[in-house]
């Protein structure tokens, strides 16, 4: 059975029932279970009113697209900045772009309310300005690597003593908000924001994916690429811009939740290897099957508390992770 | 030496009534109080400056009229609004020693569970009494009121806002026993919207709302669960208080957008501020009364209180 699923073929099988799964999972349980046969009826009837057909509606499927979107962006980001970097440790937000987005949200929430749109907006411009200046300071010092990240550790750092520094001021309220945003939330769904993000999410997938040969001259390394002809800053430059759009979308959506875009490239490079061109897709639709379930074991763990999706993610991804690495150490 | 033995009587007797008598200082000590944790405080006189590291006992100091004798207070404390031109020394859960000392108090009142031995300790070797509250219930509150009045001095002042309390929450209670209780509503008090923290029924608010004749639809036990929005939709309750902090927006337009919820169907989204709520002091008044006027409200229209579309 392992043997079977890490052949190199079964990656989309594998991914796709996967997702669908957790998708079904992610519609089916909540603080009113619905049996299968119930959930397909409301799927097919969703003009009919009453309590069950809205939660799945209203708050189930939104919740769900998100959770698949953001998974989704993350743990192709992750892929991407883990093979431009070439540093095993590297995860969507290890160019400061958790800290940037973090003090933009608090800046956001200190300044006007948690309903406003203006915490996803400050948050994805965080992002990117936190990203922009890394790259900055990096390309002024002719940009290794490492100068990269010293460089997002360093502006991260930053943001976050600023943060720090903004919450100790803020009354309570608007500080648990915060913290509550800051540990990864999906309850929040502009349902009318969606369809733009997950159309420019998927898009800049898809151009990454188009660059998934590029990826690969990457991760052998900088001098490798560049005896191929390849230029370095530039294409390293959209790389990377592509990447942190990911992120910084998923982070106005759902704030920082972790683990996803570390663990998921990975598991699916020891699973089905490091060819970017199944690389991607595969940690596309893992990531986006990964978050949804574990949004939905957030969402019933502790019912009807929620636990924080974050927490879950790495509960159940760490442990999972560990074994992956055992098995290719056989 | 001769004394004559009436004397000796006399000496004695006026020196074990100057001891009696409150005020005048013979032996040192004026009088012991015993604080939230236990502890006893005496104090050689009745304390003159004070800090106030809590936002209730603040409003209590003013609402005694004991303003005054107020030198410092936190940045949370907001009422009444003169409070916020005393002294700040900082946040209620970080206040700076070094602020607190420079305003040279003889009692600071700080709250149980903000007392860190550590913090105990530094007030107490600058020779500042410490004094701390921790109120958590009706009764607590009330307590607290006639605690501070005599503390400070102010008894009298102390008694009258304590009776205040007792007497409307002894009426409601007979008005709320004398009616149908199975008609009574069922009411969720939200403490914030994002994430959704709703008061249990162990908590200020919750014994408030059972005290009002509503019925509490956080009954699992936790003192502030975080509800997801199913269960809200689940449950239905027939009120929802939501508790806006001063400057913040309208959280009442969380539930709006569910037009199925029987509170948004009859109207029944109400906003009480979350200080008349959550701070053990004199509005808790402000707050009973609220509860109970949005009780009133939906049981003097019963038709809306239908059952329909519940499961």
């Amino acid at each position: 059975m392992q043997g079977e699923i890490r052949r190199s073929y079964m990656w989309l099988p594998v991914c796709v029932l996967f997702l669908l799964a957790a998708i079904i999972a992610g519609l089916k349980y909540g603080s009113i279970p619905l049996s299968l046969s119930e959930l397909l009826n409301i799927l097919f009837h969703p003009q009919d009113a009453g309590l069950k057909s809205t939660v799945v509606w209203q708050l189930r499927l939104p919740r769900v697209a998100l959770a698949a979107l953001v998974g989704m962006s993350l743990a192709v980001s992750g892929s991407v900045f883990q093979a431009v970097l070439r540093n095993p440790l590297a995860d969507p937000y290890l160019l400061g772009v958790s800290g940037g987005a973090a003090l933009g949200a608090v800046l956001a929430l200190t300044f006007f309310s948690i309903q406003s749109y203006a915490v996803p907006v400050l948050a994805f411009s965080g992002a990117l300005l936190a990203l922009l200046l890394v790259y900055l300071v990096a390309r002024a010092h002719q940009a290794a690597t490492h100068t990269l990240i010293l460089a997002g550790v360093m502006v991260g750092s930053l943001c976050t003593a600023v943060l720090m520094f903004l919450l100790l001021y803020s009354p309570s309220d608007p500080m648990r908000s915060a913290l509550f945003w800051l540990a990864g939330n999906l309850s929040r769904t502009e349902a009318g924001w969606l369809p733009y993000a997950a159309a420019a999410c998927i898009g800049v997938i898809l151009l990454l994916w188009a660059r998934a040969s590029l990826l690969d001259v990457f991760t052998q390394g900088e001098d490798v690429a560049a005896d191929l002809g390849v230029d370095i800053g530039r294409e390293r430059l959209l790389l990377l811009a592509g990447a942190g759009l990911l992120v910084a979308i998923a982070v106005a959506l759902a704030g920082l939740v972790g683990f996803v875009g570390l663990v998921v490239p990975h598991a699916a490079r020891l699973l089905w290897g490091a060819g970017h061109a199944r690389l991607i897709p595969a940690a596309a639709i893992a990531g986006a099957g990964f978050l949804v379930a574990a949004d939905t074991l957030a969402r019933t763990l502790l019912a009807p508390a929620e636990v924080p999706v974050g927490v879950i993610t790495a509960l159940v991804g760490a442990p999972f992770f560990l074994y992956l690495l055992r098995l290719r150490g056989r | 030496m001769n004394i004559p033995r009436h004397l000796w009587l006399r000496f004695i007797i006026t020196c074990c009534i100057l001891t009696w008598v409150p005020g005048i200082n013979v032996f040192g000590v004026c009088a012991t109080y015993t604080d939230a944790l236990e502890r006893e405080i005496a104090l050689d006189e009745v304390p003159q400056r004070v800090v106030s590291l809590v936002p209730s006992v603040t409003e209590t100091i003013y609402a005694l009229g004991a303003q005054n004798k107020l030198v410092g207070v936190t940045d949370f404390c907001n009422y009444p609004p003169e409070a916020e031109s005393k002294p700040s020394v900082g946040a209620y859960n970080s206040p700076s020693i070094e602020a607190i000392a420079v305003l040279e108090p003889d009692l600071a009142i700080i709250a149980a569970d903000m007392a860190t031995p550590a913090m105990l300790e530094t007030l107490l070797k600058l020779e500042i009494s410490v004094y701390t509250v921790y109120p958590r219930s009706i009764s607590a509150t009330v307590a607290m009121l006639r605690n501070l009045g005599v503390l400070l001095g102010y008894a009298e002042a102390g008694e009258t806002l304590a009776l205040q309390l007792e007497t409307r929450v002894a009426q409601i209670r007979t008005e709320v026993a004398r009616s149908d209780s199975g008609s009574n509503p069922r009411v969720m008090i939200s403490i914030m919207v994002e994430p959704l923290v709703i008061a249990g029924t162990d908590t200020l608010p919750g014994e408030m709302l059972a005290c009002a004749g509503g019925v509490n639809v956080a009954q699992d036990g936790s003192r502030y669960p975080m509800w997801n929005m199913e269960t809200v939709l689940v449950q239905d309750p027939d009120i929802i208080i939501v508790s806006p902090h001063p400057g913040t927006s309208a959280p009442e337009n969380f539930f709006l957008r569910f037009g199925q919820l029987q509170a948004v169907q009859n109207d029944m989204v109400t906003a009480i501020p979350a200080d008349w709520l959550q701070r053990p002091g004199p509005r808790v008044l402000k707050g009973l009364n609220a509860l109970r006027d949005a009780i009133l409200k939906i049981k003097s229209n019963p038709e809306e209180q239908g059952d329909a579309g519940r499961n």
